[in-house]
């Protein structure tokens, strides 16, 4: 399932084959999600809290040949932010549709938080960081590389061709934003 | 500007004033006020999402939901929402659940079972049982809150979530003694022994099922359901069996019948446990204590393994290997058996267990059959009927012994049929159960009556406890006729027997209330001859009582219940039956609107029950809930609305399904709500209680209609006269088809209320004239509360009318009917108050501003717990006084002004409507 080398085909991505890059985020999207489970079911048993940063760093090296370019490593942080967002709202869809008696058996969330607070959190934040999108794509961008791919500014600041000062009051702004939606929305 | 284009403003905005300090901002953000609101308050937002937290704080990893793999939890399982898992084992797993219907929070524990379910016949066998475990209600259980299969097939149990050490491992904490540890086992054995009067066998005891909380209760869970599963699963001979076979009998792992006395070994085993620190091992107790670790020795509070042997050596030893003997028949056949033993051992009684070595004084004969003078304390299907007295006089009199010994061993083959094992078998229900049950008994005691009838009495009892009224009805007319002919008509027994027969008549519907009475009667008069100051007699004058009151025959009702009473004042008032008879003499009191005499009542049943029973039992609750409704009455709503509220909360934690006891508070509380004002929740409370009162009972049960009838008066309240009219009239109409003339007046009179109140005083009348004629019939003397409020309606239609003059003879009839009822000052003074307008109407003005005036201070005590009582005659003043050009007109209308600012009945709100009217 992951014998394809996901450096040859994120550069056949960039050398313009579309099929490649479809799978190169499949093949990201299950190694992430793979990653994503393991880890809650340590967190549940060890209590043990691993960073997304981390997460999308193992994956990496999981999927990356020994030999790699700068822009694979960028391309891949791009679509492994992409790929984590789209892993956490398709649970809560999953969630939601569920309890509107789909299977019985489904999953439930961390300790932190009420189950339906939860997927309405989620669905309700892919709301408002859409809006964002058709408002301000660079802003959304920023959202999706810091929370969701756990990238660094200097990271998000090379992949947007911006200053880190820029990313950081884009992040704020940003995050009053969907803050402020989210709220409004509830 | 588009929303977005705005959006966009308004984060650039942001960007600009959020480095800003507060001064420098705040006359930016006031000319953008003035500029565009609608921008200022967007970037308003954006400033305010920026100084707190949100969800972006959250790590993204604890967005996603656990896996889902084999220990994920489940999110949901039936109603209940889970929030953790308690364990995993070889069945399935328990969850932490929560159920939360808005109101009310209820926690439970939730056994998801891992096997399917397939067959829709055993999916409602599972579930009609449930119901069965459900009623299981008992201070040392866990409470079965529901049970269910969820939509992939999987059966789950949803638990009382009870806290706690397992009891072995409790009793070793705190180093229990052998003796606190008997003391705790007690309370395992009372457990069971509920159960098994309930036909409901354990078959899976063992320490892990026993936990002990932090108030030392013991807490049996899981009841009822090993054995459900056993017989209802798939064959699977791979799946693991729900017993543990450290703690299983031999006939469980050999496949033989599981009986009463299955659990029985259980007990055995759990207590060896308890005791020994290890499982039996077909080595005697006191040998095996000689095993026990130095640390088992100490946690017994004994100084070597020795000491351990030598305590358990000769009767707790006699005891556990009683209970371990692998032939079913020679354990003890029952809990309460093994019970007595134990407390005998506590009290340095001879125990029976050891009959055969120690020379007891009991006979021969006796002595052959050990197992079954043991089974003689209190039987297996607990039979009141005085036979364990008899076995301990075995020695005096060999016959009685002889006779009580064949109903032991009748009742053991019972137990036989009660616990079936062949496939056939199981599909008896109950009912046929009962009815083979009968049938046996009379064949194999046919020579001996006096054991056939305390079978019969006993099955009785056990067929009314499972809703079959008729069979519990002939079983206890042969049980009588027996008594009769082996007694006589005059003995206390055949008295025992007829109270059974009179109590199962009131049961079967339609209730048979003459044979009743008849049967209770003859009980009370040979009660009256033989024991005339006796439980029996108490018992007899109350059910009486309930039987004169179910027949609206009030007064004789009055009469029996205060004979009763006064009974419990003396030597008699510690028996249960006070309990009843405090709790029947409190509900008339309030009825008769006696609330100081009600409170006294009820809250002496109250302490008793919460004393014998627990603060959360079905009838501590109910009597709570009756007394939350004298307080209210007494002029304390406040208070009772407190209570009830409690007693509701109570229940919906107890109970999933609602009963019948459950459904009576809420509708307490909802009359108690209606009453303080809250009309919208009184409104929900009343629907839900309506919807589950029809699912419960049918629409035409009484309950149902006394459902209706409130609403209707809440309705009434609301201002929906039209509506409450037609409730009121589909109400009295199910009340004469229940031949309840009382209520079928009264709703009468109600539904003319609303009709005058609609503006229909003309077609109300006739409706009133007929009630009232019908209330007279059923007062003939003519002092009645519920009569005196009826004229003073009628005198209200008739003043609607401008028939003014008969208004205030009817008026000053009802007032008349209070004074000799001694009602009490604010319960008059609203009569008195609706006297002083029509006093006005008829001319006599200032009298009427006087009578007026009196009435309000009277009813001032009333403001807050019955705002409507104090309000509606408040109007009434206002208008006549500034009719009357009162100096303080002025001053009342603008206090009236005020008050229709508060949540008034309509009618209140009218008069206060009507006197504030320019």
């Amino acid at each position: 399932m992951e014998d394809e080398s996901l450096t040859q085909l994120l550069r056949d991505a960039r050398d313009g084959d579309p099929a490649a890059g479809n799978r190169a985020y499949a093949l990201i999207y299950r190694r992430l999600h793979t990653a994503a489970r393991q880890q809650l079911r340590l967190r549940s048993e060890r209590h043990a809290t691993l960073t997304p940063t981390a997460l999308v760093n193992e994956a990496w090296l999981k999927l990356s040949a020994a030999q790699y370019e700068i822009a694979d490593r960028e391309h891949y942080l791009a679509m492994a932010s992409a790929a984590m967002r789209q892993i956490v709202v398709d649970a809560a869809r999953a969630r939601a549709s569920g309890k509107r008696g789909g299977d019985a058996v489904h999953v439930t969330l961390n300790e932190e938080a009420g189950g339906d607070e939860l997927d309405v959190g989620v669905l309700a934040l892919e709301d408002a960081l859409q809006r964002l999108e058709k408002l301000d794509a660079r802003l959304a961008q920023v959202v999706q590389y810091r929370y969701f791919g756990g990238l660094t500014e200097d990271e998000i600041a090379r992949l947007l061709g911006v200053t880190d000062r820029t990313v950081r009051r884009d992040w704020r702004k940003a995050r009053a934003f969907l803050h402020a939606e989210i709220r409004g929305a509830s | 500007m588009t929303p977005d284009d705005r959006t966009r403003r308004a984060l650039s905005l942001f960007d600009e004033l959020v480095d800003l300090d507060e001064a420098t901002r705040a006359p930016i953000l006031a000319s953008l006020l003035r500029e565009d609101s609608v921008l200022h308050a967007e970037v308003n937002a954006l400033l305010a999402a920026d100084s707190r937290d949100g969800m972006l704080e959250r790590t993204m990893l604890s967005l996603l939901p656990a896996s889902e793999h084999d220990d994920a939890l489940p999110a949901r399982i039936g109603p209940w929402r889970i929030t953790g898992v308690a364990g995993r084992g070889g069945m399935g797993a328990v969850y932490l659940g929560e159920r939360d219907d808005g109101q009310f929070e209820q926690r439970a524990a939730i056994k998801l079972i891992r096997l399917g379910m397939d067959t829709p016949q055993l999916r409602a066998r599972f579930l009609r049982e449930r119901q069965i475990l459900a009623a299981l209600v008992h201070p040392n259980i866990a409470t079965l809150l529901d049970g269910g299969v969820t939509d992939t097939g999987a059966p789950y149990f949803a638990m009382e979530r009870v806290t706690g050490q397992p009891l072995d491992v409790f009793c070793d904490g705190r180093k229990a003694t052998l003796r606190e540890r008997v003391t705790f086992f007690l309370q395992v054995c009372a457990a069971v022994q509920h159960a098994h009067q309930n036909l409901i066998v354990h078959r899976d005891l063992k320490p892990a099922n026993i936990l002990v909380g932090d108030d030392a209760r013991v807490k049996l869970l899981d009841f009822g359901i090993a054995k459900l599963l056993d017989h209802d699963g798939p064959v699977d001979t791979t799946r693991e069996r729900p017993h543990t076979p450290e703690y299983a009998a031999p006939e469980q792992l050999s496949g033989g019948t599981i009986t009463t006395a299955t659990d029985v070994y259980g007990l055995g085993v759990v207590l060896h446990r308890l005791l020994c620190g290890t499982a039996p091992d077909g080595a005697s107790p006191s040998r095996a204590a000689t095993r026990a670790t130095d640390e088992q020795v100490q946690a017994r509070g004994l100084a070597s393994k020795e000491a351990l042997a030598k305590s358990l050596a000769g009767d707790l030893s006699a005891i556990i290997q009683q209970c371990l003997e692998p032939e079913p028949s020679r354990r003890y056949t029952t809990v309460a058996a093994l019970s007595q033993d134990l407390r005998a051992w506590l009290d340095g009684r001879p125990v029976t267990a050891r009959a055969p070595t120690r020379g007891y004084v009991l006979t021969k004969f006796v002595a052959r059959h050990r197992w079954g003078v043991a089974a003689g304390v209190l039987l297996v299907l607990a039979i009141g009927s005085g036979v364990a007295g008899v076995v301990w006089q075995a020695g005096k009199a060999r016959r009685a012994a002889a006779e009580a010994q064949a109903q032991l061993e009748y009742l053991t083959s019972l137990l036989h049929i009660l616990a079936p094992s062949t496939a056939e078998a199981r599909e008896l229900d109950r009912s046929r159960l009962i009815a083979e049950a009968a049938r046996k008994a009379r064949a194999e005691l046919a020579d001996k009556p006096e054991s056939l009838a305390g079978v019969e009495l006993a099955l009785a009892q056990v067929a009314q406890n499972t809703g079959d009224s008729r069979q519990a009805i002939e079983l206890a007319d042969a049980a009588v006729a027996l008594r009769r002919s082996v007694f006589g008509d005059d003995a206390i027994p055949t008295a025992k027997a007829l109270l059974v027969a009179g109590a199962v008549r009131t049961q079967v519907k339609p209730p048979r209330y003459d044979e009743a009475a008849q049967a209770i009667d003859a009980a009370i008069a040979i009660a009256r001859k033989q024991a005339p100051a006796s439980a029996l007699l108490v018992d007899g004058l109350q059910k009486r009582s309930t039987v004169f009151g179910d027949q609206d025959q009030l007064a004789d009702q009055e009469r029996v219940i205060g004979e009763a009473a006064a009974l419990c004042d003396g030597a008699l008032s510690a028996e249960v039956v006070c309990e009843n008879v405090w709790d029947e003499l409190g509900s008339i009191a309030s009825r008769n609107r006696r609330s100081e005499q009600a409170l006294v009542a009820l809250r002496r049943a109250w302490e008793a029950k919460k004393k014998r029973l627990g603060t959360d039992h079905a009838e501590t609750l109910e009597v709570a809930g009756q007394l939350a409704w004298a307080q209210a009455e007494a002029g304390d709503v406040a208070g009772g609305l407190v209570l009830a509220e409690e007693v509701h909360a109570a229940n919906q934690r107890i109970y999933t399904q609602p009963t019948e006891t459950s459904l009576r508070a809420m509708m307490r509380l909802s009359r108690l709500l209606k009453r303080s004002g809250q009309y919208e929740r009184a409104e929900k409370l009343l629907d839900e209680y309506l919807a589950h009162s029809r699912r419960l009972f049918g629409e035409n049960h009484q309950n149902t209609i006394l459902g209706a009838s409130d609403r209707a008066s809440l309705l009434f309240g609301l201002g929906r006269f039209e509506e409450s009219a037609a409730q009121f009239e589909a109400t009295t109409k199910a009340y004469t088809v229940a031949k309840s003339d009382i209520n079928a007046a009264l709703t009468q009179g109600y539904r003319a209320d609303a009709m005058r109140e609609g503006g229909h005083a003309e077609q109300a009348l006739p409706l009133q004239l007929g009630a009232i004629a019908t209330l007279r019939t059923l007062y003939p003397k003519g002092e009645n509360v519920m009569l005196a409020r009826a004229l003073s309606n009628l005198a209200l239609t008739e003043g609607a009318l401008g028939q003014h003059e008969s208004a205030l003879a009817h008026h000053d009839e009802s007032l008349a009917m209070h004074a000799r009822l001694k009602s009490t000052v604010p319960t008059v003074a609203y009569p008195r108050a609706l006297r002083g307008k029509t006093l006005f109407d008829v001319g006599r003005s200032a009298e009427a501003e006087q009578e007026l005036r009196a009435a309000v201070k009277d009813l001032l005590v009333m403001k807050a717990p019955s705002p409507n009582q104090y309000w509606e005659p408040f109007g009434l003043l206002t208008l006549v006084a500034c009719a009357n050009h009162a100096t303080d007109c002025d001053a009342l209308r603008a206090e009236a002004k005020k008050a229709q600012a508060l949540t008034l009945a309509a009618t209140a709100r009218a008069r206060l409507r009507q006197a504030t009217a320019p």
